[in-house]
């Protein structure tokens, strides 16, 4: 071979091999040691802007609505369910408008005696007073020309 | 140990390509790390230098292509370490050696490395297969062709 080594290269050359593989997983730990410990700053660095701006920047009434929100959101689905029960026993508008038939009879009748009985305590004269009065009032006339 | 067993016949391997002994040094010291730090991915199908001749001549070829992107011209390049071989690394009656020496630096890369395996190592096709990852018709027509020049080169030099 037209090439030569240097004396005592393969006695020395494993030893050397290991040491250079010692000091680069060395170097290795070292690196990752960096890194990580980069990786967790630059985390909390993000938390901690994440949190500022968080806490700084969003509008104060859209804060205090969303905490309304937040704490009013399991109430209002009782109140919700209590509501819908509240609901269905609450009349709708047929029972409205019987209710009001009902009203309004009751009403004429009532209306009815109540004429009656004024009628029966009333004397004689005064009920030809009462007579004379429709006869010359000319709005007791409209007023009865409306109810015919 | 590993190491103890196979660095002489790795380190010859990657002289051979390299020619200067301190990139062969490195790529020695190279090839046994990675192969300590990946021997949990040797699977046993091949044997264990061939492994190590492949880690080595994958780790020449890297070497062999920087210089090539650094230097641009491979003409320069060899005409480089064969001023080196001719100058600092000839014992004396070792002419023909150097010539046939400058023969293989002046060959293609892939056949180099074919004829440096096959010739030097005298390692069967297979092998040679495994280490450079090719079939082995290929190596064969890559053999020959190198022949072909180094013939040509010691006669007409």
């Amino acid at each position: 071979m037209p090439y030569s080594v240097p004396p005592g290269f393969f006695e020395g050359i494993t030893e050397k091999t290991l040491e250079k593989a010692r000091q680069r997983e060395k170097a290795r730990r070292k690196h990752v040691l960096i890194w990580r410990s980069m990786a967790i700053a630059a985390s909390l660095t993000v938390l901690i802007v994440t949190g500022y701006l968080l806490i700084n920047f969003i509008p104060k009434g859209n804060t205090e609505q969303a905490a309304q929100n937040i704490g009013a959101g399991p109430q209002n689905e009782v109140q919700n369910g209590e509501l819908a029960e509240v609901m269905d026993t609450l009349p709708v508008k047929e029972d409205f408008d019987n209710k009001e038939t009902e009203i309004n009879t009751v009403n004429g009748v009532q209306d009815e005696e109540g004429i009656n009985d004024v009628l029966s305590s009333l004397t004689n004269e005064e009920l030809s007073e009462l007579a004379a009065m429709l006869a010359s009032d000319t709005f007791m006339e409209e007023t009865e020309n409306n109810l015919q | 140990m590993m190491m103890d067993t196979y660095k002489e016949r790795i380190y010859w391997h990657i002289r051979r390509i390299v020619v200067l002994h301190e990139d062969a040094e490195d790529i020695l010291q190279e090839t046994f790390i990675n192969a300590y730090r990946f021997i949990g991915s040797f699977n046993g199908k091949s044997k264990i230098y061939t492994w190590l001749y492949r880690i080595a001549t994958n780790e020449c070829i890297r070497i062999l292509r920087n210089r090539k992107k650094m230097n641009r011209n491979i003409e320069e390049l060899t005409d480089k370490h064969t001023l080196k071989l001719s100058t600092t690394d000839m014992e004396s009656g070792d002419e023909i050696l150097v010539k046939f020496q400058n023969a293989i630096l002046r060959l293609p890369e892939k056949q180099r490395l074919v004829f440096t395996l096959r010739y030097y190592d005298d390692l069967p096709y297979e092998d040679i297969c495994y280490i450079l990852n090719t079939s082995v018709n290929a190596l064969k027509t890559n053999y020959h062709y190198a022949q072909e020049k180094i013939k040509e080169h010691m006669l007409n030099n």
